[in-house]
C-alpha cells in the first residue's frame, strides 16, 4: 500500500435517499491507487447504490466524489469513462445479440474517434483505428481468458463466463479504477479461482479494484481493505482481519448475541 | 478488414451482379413492371434508413411517411418556385428531412417502446396535416403536380429507363454507405444501444447522440427517395404520405429483416410484389399484411434477410453431407 500518495477515489459525505428510505448516509471512503477494496454489507445495505452514485447513474442528494484530486459531481455517467473508471453490473447486462468480442470493443468506445466521412468512403484511417482497436479488444479477452470465445453470441456464454465478458469490456475502457459489482455471484469453484487470479493480475499491473462480493471467503483473500455497510451506513473499514473480527459486523451479519461465535468465523 | 479483400472469383460475381443490374431495363420491356422496380428502388432507400434507426439503433419508428413527404415537397418546391436544378433540390431536401430527424429525436430521446410509436405516428401525422392545410405552399389536398424531370448534362431523366438508372445508382450508394456504416464502429454502438442502452452509456457512448444520428440516417434516406419519388411520379400529394405508407414501411422492415441492410431490399421487393398481387382485392389487403406480419414475427424473426442460414443448411443437405461441415465453416467465414 502507498500512503502519503493521493486516493484515487475519495467519497465525502455522500448522501442518497430514496423518498424517506436512507440508502446512504454520511457515507466517506478513501481508496487508494493499487489496491484491492471489498465493500461488504448485508442486502440493502446500500452497496449498489453507491456504485450507481460513484458512476453517475445516480445523483447522490449531498457529499462529493472525487476521482485522482477531481470532483466528479457534475459530470455525466458517459464522461465519466475516459477518467479512468469502469463498472460491471450486478445482473449481468451484456449486449446479448452482439458476439463477445463485438461486446468488448464497445468497451473501446472512448479510445477510438468516429471518423465518419473514412467509414464512409471505406478508407484506411478507420480500417486500421478498427484494427487496433479489435488488437486491444482481443488483448482484454486474454487477459480474462475468454480470447477463444470472441466469435461466439454473448447469449450462449455459461454465466460465469459472462460475467467474465462484462470484466472484460469494463477492462476494454482503459481504466484506472474498476467497480466490480459481485463478479463471483453465479460462479463456480473453478471459475471463483479464475477471478481470484485475474484480479490479483490487475493489481500486480496497478489497477485499483473495487468489488462489492457476497463470497466471503474471495473478499478476505482478496482484499487489501474492506468497507462495511449496513442500512446505508458505514460500520467498519480496515484491514480483513480487523474488519472480521468487528463485533458490529458480526452483528450486521448474524444478529445480536452472536459475538460468542466470532472466533470460528 | 480482410472483408475489403476479395478474392478474383467473388469480383467476376460482383461485376457480373452489376451487368445484370444493368441489363434489367433491356431484359423487362413491360413499363408497368419496370414502373414496381423503381417504385422498389424508392422503398428501398426508405428501409434502409428505418433499419439503421429501428433495426440497429432500436428506436421503432411509425412516421417515416412524414420524413418521406418533406423530402418529396421540399424538393419539388425547390425546383418549381426557385427553379433549382433536382440535384440541389435533392441535397437541400435531405438536409431539411435531417433537420426535421434530429427536432424530433430530441423529445423522442426520453420515450421508449409504445410511447416512441406513438410520438413517431404523431410526427407523421402533423405532417400530413401540414401538407393538406398550408394550401398557398403545398396547394391543400390537391398537392403539387408537373413536378420537373431531373436532367443531367442535358439529358432530362424522364422515361422509365432513366429513371431506373438514377434510382438504382443511389440505391447502391445507400446501400454501400449503410453497409460500411453497420459494419463500423458507429453500427456496433447502434447496436448496443438497442441491446442495453444503460450499458452503453456506462461504456462512455454518448447515448443521446446516436440516437439522434440514427434519426437524422434514417430522415436523410427518406428525404432522399422522397425527393426522388416526386420527380419520378410528377406529383406529390397528401395522400401518397399517409399513416398507412410508414405502416408499409415498417412491415417492408420487418418482413425483409430490420437488422440487415440488404433486409431493406427484399422487403420491398417482396411488399410491393405482394401488394400489387393483391390488388384485386384491394379491402383485404391489410388483413393479408397483418397476416404475413404474425408469420414473420413468429417463424422467421429475423426476416427474410435472417434464413440464409436456413436456406443454406437445406441445399447443403440436399448436396450431401460429406461437404456439410467444410462449407458451413466457409460461409461462416464468409459471414464474418
Amino acid at each position: 500500500m502507498d500512503h502519503g500518495e493521493q486516493p484515487i477515489l475519495e467519497l465525502r459525505n455522500i448522501s442518497k435517499r430514496f423518498g424517506g428510505l436512507k440508502a446512504l448516509e454520511e457515507i466517506n471512503i478513501s481508496i487508494e491507487t493499487g489496491t484491492v477494496h471489498g465493500i461488504i454489507g448485508p442486502n440493502g445495505a446500500g452497496k449498489s447504490t453507491l456504485f450507481n452514485v460513484i458512476t453517475g447513474l445516480l445523483r447522490p442528494n449531498s457529499g462529493e466524489i472525487l476521482l485522482k484530486g477531481n470532483p466528479l459531481s457534475h459530470i455525466p455517467p458517459h464522461r465519466r469513462i475516459p477518467l479512468g473508471l469502469a463498472r460491471t453490473f450486478q445482473n449481468i447486462r451484456l449486449f446479448k445479440n452482439m458476439t463477445v468480442e463485438d461486446n468488448v470493443l464497445v468497451g473501446q468506445h472512448v479510445h477510438t474517434p468516429t471518423l465518419i466521412l473514412s467509414i464512409i468512403c471505406g478508407t484506411r484511417p478507420a480500417i486500421e483505428w478498427e484494427n487496433k482497436a479489435k488488437e486491444s479488444a482481443n488483448t482484454c479477452l486474454r487477459r480474462v481468458g475468454l480470447e477463444s470465445m470472441k466469435s461466439q453470441f454473448a447469449r450462449n456464454l455459461s454465466y460465469g463466463e459472462q460475467k467474465l465478458v462484462e470484466f472484460a469490456r469494463a477492462l476494454a475502457t482503459e481504466p484506472e479504477l474498476i467497480l466490480l459489482d459481485e463478479p463471483a455471484a453465479g460462479m463456480n469453484a473453478e471459475e471463483k479461482a479464475g477471478l481470484l487470479k485475474i484480479i490479483s493480475k490487475l493489481r500486480d499491473d496497478r489497477y485499483t479494484v473495487v468489488l462489492i462480493e457476497h463470497d466471503m471467503r474471495l473478499v478476505m483473500e482478496i482484499c487489501d481493505q474492506i468497507t462495511v455497510l449496513n442500512h446505508g451506513k458505514k460500520i467498519a473499514e480496515g484491514e480483513p482481519q480487523i474488519v472480521r473480527n468487528h463485533p458490529d459486523v458480526i452483528t450486521a451479519y448474524l444478529g445480536k448475541g452472536s459475538n460468542a461465535y466470532a472466533g470460528t468465523r | 478488414m480482410e472483408r475489403y479483400k476479395s478474392s478474383i472469383p467473388t469480383c467476376l460475381y460482383k461485376l457480373g451482379f452489376i451487368a445484370v443490374i444493368l441489363c434489367v431495363p433491356y431484359i423487362i420491356r413491360n413499363l408497368y413492371y419496370l414502373h414496381l422496380i423503381n417504385l422498389i428502388g424508392i422503398y428501398c432507400l426508405v428501409v434502409i434508413g428505418l433499419n439503421i434507426l429501428t433495426g440497429y439503433t432500436g428506436q421503432i419508428s411509425m412516421g417515416q411517411a412524414g420524413f418521406f413527404a418533406v423530402g418529396a415537397y421540399t424538393s419539388a418546391l425547390l425546383m418549381m418556385k426557385l427553379g433549382l436544378s433536382f440535384w440541389v433540390a435533392t441535397l437541400i431536401a435531405a438536409v431539411v428531412a435531417a433537420v426535421l430527424g434530429i427536432i424530433i429525436a430530441i423529445p423522442a430521446l426520453r420515450l421508449t417502446g409504445p410511447y416512441l410509436v406513438m410520438a413517431t405516428v404523431g410526427f407523421g401525422e402533423i405532417i400530413r396535416l401540414i401538407l393538406v392545410n398550408w394550401v398557398p405552399v403545398t396547394r391543400g389536398a390537391a398537392g403539387l403536380t408537373a413536378i420537373p424531370a431531373p436532367s443531367l448534362f442535358g439529358f432530362r431523366i424522364i422515361s422509365e429507363k432513366s429513371f431506373f438508372y438514377l434510382i438504382y445508382i443511389v440505391v447502391a450508394l445507400g446501400i454501400l454507405i449503410a453497409v460500411r456504416i453497420s459494419n463500423s464502429k458507429i453500427g456496433r454502438t447502434f447496436i448496443a444501444i438497442r441491446e442495453d442502452e444503460l450499458a452503453a452509456k456506462s461504456m462512455g457512448v454518448p447515448t443521446n447522440t446516436y440516437k439522434v444520428s440514427a434519426f437524422a440516417i434514417s430522415a436523410i434516406y427518406a428525404g432522399i427517395a422522397g425527393s426522388m419519388f416526386g420527380c419520378f411520379s410528377g406529383v406529390a400529394s397528401p395522400d401518397a404520405f399517409t399513416f398507412n405508407d410508414s405502416v408499409g414501411f415498417l412491415c417492408m422492415s420487418i418482413i425483409g429483416g430490420s437488422r440487415s441492410i440488404y433486409g431493406a431490399f427484399i422487403g420491398s421487393v417482396t411488399l410491393t410484389f405482394v401488394s400489387e398481387l393483391l390488388r384485386f382485392m384491394q379491402l383485404y389487403r391489410l388483413i393479408i399484411y397483418g397476416a404475413i406480419l404474425l408469420l414473420t414475427a413468429i417463424l422467421m424473426p429475423q426476416g427474410l434477410s435472417g434464413m440464409g442460414p436456413v436456406f443454406r443448411k437445406f441445399s447443403h443437405r440436399w448436396k450431401g453431407k460429406r461437404r456439410l461441415h467444410g462449407n458451413i465453416q466457409h460461409s461462416q467465414r464468409k459471414e464474418r
